[in-house]
């Protein structure tokens, strides 16, 4: 069935900074330490405490910002949004409004253009701990760790350019991996270094017309982010089709249910009367600046699938996996430089190895592979010694052991059998040992080929170079 | 012009209980002041940079070190309310 409808969807990602110290005080940001160990005068927000910007931030902001191609604010400033909540001890975040420090960039997933409308910094606020023992004793109560009050924040906001749930977790991941790259953001979900909201509208196809938008909030993955989108997308439709309404409003998704649930609508909507931070003054960022951290960032990811497509041959989407994890990258740019067809060592890698690692949950850096190994065996590999099949052994076992290749061959007794006259004797013993079935075949039950072929694999336990054996046995055979 | 029911609206963002005198007597007082911003934007500024701070200075940061913080027995001094190293508010 045709759809009707066409979703528009854009995302907002708070992209947690890999810094040492929070945005405005030198307080840890460290994961993980006990309630309220990280605080101080600044990040609670007490009287006549004063702000003063980490300078590692503004790096790490305009480095982000070339990777997404933005252009970078030549003058950028604070600004206050003031709303009430008790994660928010001043009462205000320290954010910025009218000069973003980075806008007007893109990326790119699938050859599609997703516009970046503008990444901005904040300060992240403090988490709010709804104890199951409240509940218990009637009293309604919540707890407040401040450890994260402070923490540099950069939210990058896209153009709704988005047209489905699955587009939308290509452009978080493939954003994910950018700043992971370039060692921007650790990208870590499950600690809340990597945060997303999805504004979601749908439109009739063909229509330049926006949709009512909604804004949906708390997805912690990326399958949920593609749910709940997907979810939103049907309840939109249904709406529509029933004749209603979309009305502006948030809505929180419900990991649990798969569902989105109404937080507030648009009447209850904040208006954060914004206005510039007097406490901090504004940052000139001159251009021999951004400059320098040019040189510092590495090679992006799109720019490295495109080489091993047009230079090594690779298929894109096996250029697309290697290139999803920073560190096999590293490993497969170290292994070419040693010479290795980069064909047979992506094979290598994206099957055998990366399985191990996934299952694992490793990093290649983490296992005792190096880039010699690869390089031998594919050696292995191209002179026939052994087989695809013995190959994968072998590298399971150069991931766990780290012993040489050779060794590993040995130990696993996966030589293959290339050797013309030991393959000959197989055969003669086998003729001998039905006599039957060659008569047969010479009398045109050429099907009986493949039952030589068989038993030949089972008597030299499969490590039978089969080129070679194909050619003796057609040989002996006619 | 100022009216009783934007006092009410800022009031409400603002989180402020006030009494109908005060509602009154604040409309006034902010009428006159943003009809003074109404008479500076009289003024031409075409070719005026927006400023978005008094001082002149800029680009004042730190080194991005850590100093440990770890006070909260001096903090809880101050707090209201604690449960063990958590601050303790009412439930939102
Ligand atoms: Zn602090």
């Amino acid at each position: 069935m045709k759809n009707k409808y066409e979703a528009v969807i854009g995302l907002e990602v708070h992209a947690q900074l890999k810094t040492q110290t929070k945005i405005f005080c030198a307080c840890s940001i460290e994961f993980g330490k006990p309630p309220n160990s990280q605080v101080c005068p600044v990040c609670l927000g007490l009287p006549g405490a004063l702000p003063v910007l980490n300078q590692e931030v503004l790096v790490l902001a305009v480095k982000a910002g070339l990777a997404l191609n933005c252009a970078i604010a030549p003058l950028t400033k604070f600004d206050r949004k003031n709303y009430f909540y008790p994660d928010l001890p001043k009462g205000y975040q320290i954010s910025q409004f009218d000069k973003p420090i980075c806008h007007d960039g893109y990326l790119i997933i699938d050859q599609k253009k997703i516009n970046i409308k503008r990444a901005h910094l904040e300060e992240d606020a403090g988490k709010l701990v709804h104890s199951g023992a409240a509940r218990l004793h009637g009293s309604a109560y919540s707890l407040v760790d401040f450890n994260r009050s402070g923490t540099p924040l950069l939210e990058i906001v896209s153009d709704p350019d988005l047209n489905s749930a699955d587009e939308a977790r290509k452009y978080l991941t493939e954003l994910r991996n950018i700043l992971r790259y370039i060692d921007v953001c650790d990208g870590n979900l499950e600690e809340g270094s990597f945060r997303c909201d999805a504004n979601v509208s749908i439109r009739p196809v063909g229509s330049n017309m926006l949709g009512t938008r909604v804004e949906i909030k708390n997805m912690n993955s990326f399958k949920s982010v593609k749910n709940a989108i997907e979810t939103e997308i049907e309840r939109q439709e249904q709406e529509l089709d029933k004749g209603n309404k979309i009305v502006q409003e948030t809505r929180l998704y419900d990991e649990a249910t798969g569902d989105t649930h109404v937080m507030r609508s648009k009447e209850e909507a904040n208006d954060y009367r914004y206005f510039p931070e007097p406490d901090l003054v504004p940052i000139n960022i001159a251009v021999s600046f951004i400059e320098d951290i040019k040189k510092t960032l590495p090679v992006l990811p799109e720019v490295l699938r495109q080489k091993y497509v047009s230079e090594y041959q690779l298929t894109y989407d096996d250029a697309y996996v290697i290139t999803e994890d920073k560190e096999l990258t590293g490993f497969f740019e170290t292994v070419l430089k040693l010479n290795v067809n980069p064909k047979t060592a992506c094979n290598l890698l994206l099957g055998p190895c990366l399985g191990y690692l996934k299952e694992n949950k490793l990093a290649i850096v983490q296992t005792k592979l190096n880039d010699n190994h690869i390089k031998d065996l594919v050696s292995n590999l191209e002179s026939a010694q052994i087989s695809f099949t013995g190959a994968k052994q072998v590298l399971l076992k150069a991931m766990e052991t780290g012993n040489s290749i050779s060794q590993i061959i040995n130990d696993l007794g996966l030589v293959q059998i290339s050797d013309e006259v030991t393959l000959k004797k197989f055969i003669d013993e086998l003729i001998l040992k039905y006599p039957n079935q060659l008569q047969e075949y010479k009398a045109g039950k050429t099907k009986l080929r493949g039952f030589f072929q068989g038993e030949l694999m089972k008597a030299t336990k499969g490590k039978a170079n089969p080129q070679i054996l194909n050619k003796i046995l057609d040989e002996s055979l006619n | 012009m100022i009216e009783i029911k934007d006092i009410e609206y800022i009031a409400k963002l603002a989180k402020l209980d006030l009494s109908d005198n005060e509602k009154a007597l604040y409309a006034k007082q902010l009428d006159s002041i943003v009809s003074h911003f109404k008479e500076l934007s009289k003024i031409d500024t075409t070719n005026c940079e927006p400023l978005s701070h008094p001082l002149t200075i800029t680009n004042v940061m730190r080194a991005d070190h850590v100093i440990d913080t770890d006070t909260f027995a001096e903090l809880a001094k101050n707090i209201p309310d604690t449960e063990g190293r958590f601050f303790k508010v009412p439930k939102i």
